[in-house]
This record gives C-alpha cells, structure tokens and sequence, in this order.
C-alpha cells in the first residue's frame, strides 16, 4: 500500500513540475530561495531548479536505461556464444575482456570523448562499452555452467542447431540473472554519467542532466546550498532503490 | 604454470592497452592534425604537425615507432606544456597512488569493525538503521559527497584546509570522500560472508567441542576478510574513477586533473600515456594482488 502512494506522489510531482518551463531564464529570480512556486529554488540564470530536475532524471535515466540495455543484449550475444563454444573462441573473447575490465572506466569514458566529442551519443558508446564486458563476462559463465545441462545434451541429440540451443533453451534460463545485472548496471550508468556530467565532460547545457546541474551548482553552495543538495538527493534516491531492487531480485 | 600463466596474461593486456591507446589517435574522425589544432588554423601550422605525428607514413610503420619509443618509455611530448609526457606522468603518480593508498586503509579500518558489529548487533532497528546506511553509503556518488564536505567541514566549520598543500591532513578529507562508496560495499560484503562461515561445519565442530566464542569470532573473521583480498585490485580500478574527480573538486595536482586537462585541451600524446601509464599501473598492481593472494590461499592454484 505504502508503495502506491509513493508512485501516486512522485507522478504528482512529475505534473507539477511542468508547471514551470525548465528553459526559462528570469532574471529576477537568480539564485531565490525554495518559495511556493519554484519548490527548490531557482538557479544562477534564474531557471526552476525543480522542474530542470525533473527534466534532467528523463535525460539521465534515458542514457542510462538505452545505454545498459544495449549493453547487456550485446553482452547477452557474445557472452553465450563465447560460453557456449568455449575452446579458443571463448579464450580470445575473456583475455579481450579481461583487458577492457582492468581500465577504469573513466579512462574508457574519456577516450570516448575525444573520438566522439561531448553529446547524447558519445555518452550512450561510454556507459556501452563500460558495461558490455561485465556482462559478457557474466552471461558467459551462466552458460558455461548450463551448457552441460542434461536439456542441453538432450536438444543436442535431437539434432536442434546451436543457435536455436542458445536462444531458445538456454537464455530462458538465464534470464533472470541477467535481467538483474541490468538494474546494477543502471545504478552503475546513472553514478557515471553524474560523474562525466560534472566534470563538464557529458551532455552539454541547455539540456539538464543531474550531472551538469551539480556542475553548474558548484559554484553557489555557499549562496544557494539547495542547488547542489537537490540533484545529489536524486541521484542517491534512484541509485538506492535500484541496488534494493537487485537484492531484492536476487533473494528470488 | 600458474605464474607462467598468470604473466603471460598480464604482458597481453600491457601490449593491448598499448594498442588501444594509439588506435585513439587514428580513431579521431577526419585529420587528427586539424582537430588537435582547430579547423581554423594555418594550413602550414596542419602541415607541420603532420610532420611531427608521422601521419603522412602509413598505419603500421607508425604503430612500429610508437611501440618502440613506448618501449623505450617514450610517449612524445605533450602539446600544453610541451615538456615529455612521461615526465609529466612521473611526477603526478605517487600522489594519486598515495590517495588510492590511504583511502584503501581507511576503508579497511572502518569496514572490518563495522561490518563485525553489524553481525553482531540483534536488535532489530540498530540493524535495519545500518543496513540502510550502508545502501545509503555505496548510493552516494563520491564527488557531490566532496563537494559537500568541503564546503561544511572546510569552509563553514574550518576543521581541514580547502585545497591540498602538500600536507598529510590536506589529503585527509578527499580520502575519505573516496573511501565511503568503497566502504559500504566492503562492509556488506564481508557481512554477507561472516553470516555464511558462521554455518560452516568447521565452525560448528569448534562449538561443539567447547572453544570459547572470542576465538570462534576470530576464525570466522579470518575466513571472511580473507577472500576480500582479491578485490582491493577491483577496487583500485574503480577508486581512479572517484579519484579524478575528486582531484577536480580539491585540486589536488595528481593524475586525475592532468588528465582531465589533456582532455579538455585534446592534447591527444598526453592521453594517450594517460591511459597507458594508469592502466599499467593497475595491471601490475592486479598481478601483484594475484600473486599474493597465491600465497595466502593456495587453494586457487590449483585449477580454474
């Protein structure tokens, strides 16, 4: 019951939201405190601070969400081909990975950045190609483990193709696990893109990310603490809830 | 064989960071020349730098060169301060390393006793408190973190200096920005494998023949901070991440703002080393972690 009320208020809240336009500048309201009509204040060009963070969780959560999915379908293809064949195949696609795994992923992210310069699709490569080999590397030991499943061998028998084995019988099986791996993900795409957004390094402005509304809040904490404190509580809620979610998921 | 294994593994990952890392250069679209240099610059000026890039050679001559002058630890000079970009890497290093250091201690000293308690403590609030600021701990992004508490403990309440001064305490506060994220796994972690050694058989054979619960708490700790040892290497790769920005927000002059400068000024030399030096690095501290841990548990010799 609790739960519903909490979706019913923050839907609330989404309406609510779009009663200020997220662009509009006025420049009589540069930095004003919380009032009753800009909830949380507005920001140093004089824009609702609360419906930019409103606006700025559909553009985050956007990234994250089209970014982990991707990754994990691809990382769901190569892992289960990788696992399934095993054998020298599946020892190049791991050292490959195993490689990719030991750079931080800020490295990966700024790499891609300077290939792709700073936007929407550099983001989305980013966040991709930090997730992708976690998830091979993942999905590939589900299978490995399933592959010798009596199932497995029975299809074999049967003469049903490899490929058929893969999509049909196997993934089913896994797909709970993975599924979870994509809120950890998600959580993990959302801390990122935060962190790129506040180096100045993600999406850029007019576009509202929690990351580049930390960035441009820096600057007036001392004047305006609410602006910084805002986009921080979002991020800590959703991430939160997310990682509740995976634990929760697990239990099953 | 399984050090003859584990280091082969260890030269292929150098050789193909190696790759990676040029590959960046001739994955920037158009000409690398004028996108360093801007479009709106002297076609004499493009020219020149060609020059200076090797571009007008082909792909694997240069990839010969440059892997020769890396081997030779030659990454070029950078563009901004055209000083040798391993000197500028040299000199940043240990203080960021001394950062990934003090911030892996502190997460040890505050994860072992805390998860320990956690396991400890039965009543029922004290638990559900703790569990969710743990969730709250590893939730947090790091940075907005340091941006709060610079501005609490260093500006409103002036208990540490703003900015690092070459002093210990300087890096004390961005340690522990660092460290909180990292800590609230850690802790979890161990705690999830306290309550599964508590069950272990062994554990109940002691029980049952009268050993008394101090020592039984400490076995049971051993065995569960033991397979946390593997980690710290995963750990260190994810600390860079929160380290480069948190250099940003202390400014603290380690590798982190140099690379985010590089960045910023597309001095393409220097990222590249960038790239190369820290992940060597944390390839050879991974080995290291691998080699150790061989020793302390000799069980994952053995096999796959």
């Amino acid at each position: 019951m609790k739960k519903k009320y909490i979706v019913l208020v923050l839907l609330l809240i989404v309406v609510v939201c779009f009663y200020q336009n997220p662009y509009a500048m006025n420049n009589d309201m540069i930095l004003a405190r919380p009032n009753l009509k800009n909830l949380l204040g507005c920001d140093n060009l004089g824009r609702d601070i609360f419906s930019r963070l409103v606006l700025g969780s559909f553009y985050t959560l956007l990234i994250a969400s089209v970014s982990v999915a991707l990754s994990v379908i691809a990382g769901t293809m190569i892992g289960s081909i990788a696992g399934y064949y095993g054998k020298a195949l599946d020892s190049i696609i791991t050292s490959f990975i195993e490689v990719i795994i030991a750079i931080p992923s800020i490295l990966i992210a700024l790499g891609v950045i300077i290939i792709l310069k700073t936007g929407f699709i550099s983001m989305i490569v980013a966040i991709f190609l930090i997730y992708l080999p976690r998830c091979v590397n993942m999905v590939r030991g589900l299978v490995k483990k399933e592959r010798n499943m009596e199932y497995v061998v029975a299809a074999k028998t049967y003469g049903v193709s490899d490929l058929r084995i893969i999509f049909y019988h196997i993934l089913p099986n896994i797909m709970k696990p993975v599924l979870i791996s994509f809120t950890t993900g998600f959580a993990g795409a959302i801390l990122t893109e935060a962190g790129l957004g506040y180096l100045g390094l993600g999406i850029q402005p007019p576009y509202p990310t929690w990351g580049n509304i930390l960035n441009q809040s820096q600057s007036y904490f001392l004047s305006a603490p609410w602006f910084t404190i805002a986009p921080g509580l979002a991020i800590i809620f959703t991430v939160y809830q997310m990682n509740k979610l995976e634990k929760r998921g697990k239990r099953f | 064989m399984f050090y003859i294994k584990k280091l082969s593994k260890m030269i292929f990952s150098i050789f193909l960071i190696g790759t990676l890392s040029f590959l960046l250069l001739e994955m920037i679209p158009g000409d690398p020349a004028s996108a360093i240099l801007g479009v709106d610059s002297a076609p004499e000026d493009i020219e020149l730098l060609r020059e200076a890039l090797g571009l007008n050679k082909s792909l694997i001559v240069r990839y010969l060169t440059w892997g020769k002058g890396v081997l030779a630890g030659d990454f070029g000079n950078s563009f901004k301060y055209s000083e040798p970009v391993v000197d500028l890497i040299i000199k940043r290093l240990p203080l960021t390393l001394e950062i990934a250091m003090i911030s892996i201690g502190i997460v040890f000293l505050v994860s072992v006793p805390l998860s320990f308690l956690l396991y400890k403590i039965k009543n029922k609030h004290v638990k559900k408190f703790g569990d969710f600021m743990i969730g709250v701990f590893i939730s947090v992004p790091s940075f907005w973190l340091g941006i709060i508490f610079m501005f609490v403990f260093g500006v409103i309440l002036r208990l540490f200096s703003v900015g690092y001064n070459n002093t210990f305490a300087s890096l004390l506060l961005p340690c522990v920005v660092i460290a909180i994220p990292n800590i609230g796994i850690i802790t979890s972690y161990i705690r999830s494998n306290l309550e599964y050694e508590m069950r272990e058989e062994y554990i109940k054979y002691l029980y049952v023949n009268g050993l008394k619960m101090k020592w039984l708490n400490l076995y049971i700790l051993k065995n569960s901070i033991l397979p946390v040892i593997p980690l710290i290497g995963i750990m260190i790769i994810d600390l860079i991440t929160g380290i480069v920005i948190i250099e940003q927000i202390f400014s603290i002059p380690g590798i982190g703002r140099l690379l985010i400068t590089s960045v910023v000024t597309r001095d393409i030399p220097l990222i590249q080393g960038l790239i190369f030096y820290t992940s060597v690095v944390l390839v050879l501290i991974n080995f290291i972690i691998d080699i150790l841990y061989s020793v302390i548990d000799p069980r994952i010799r053995g096999g796959e």
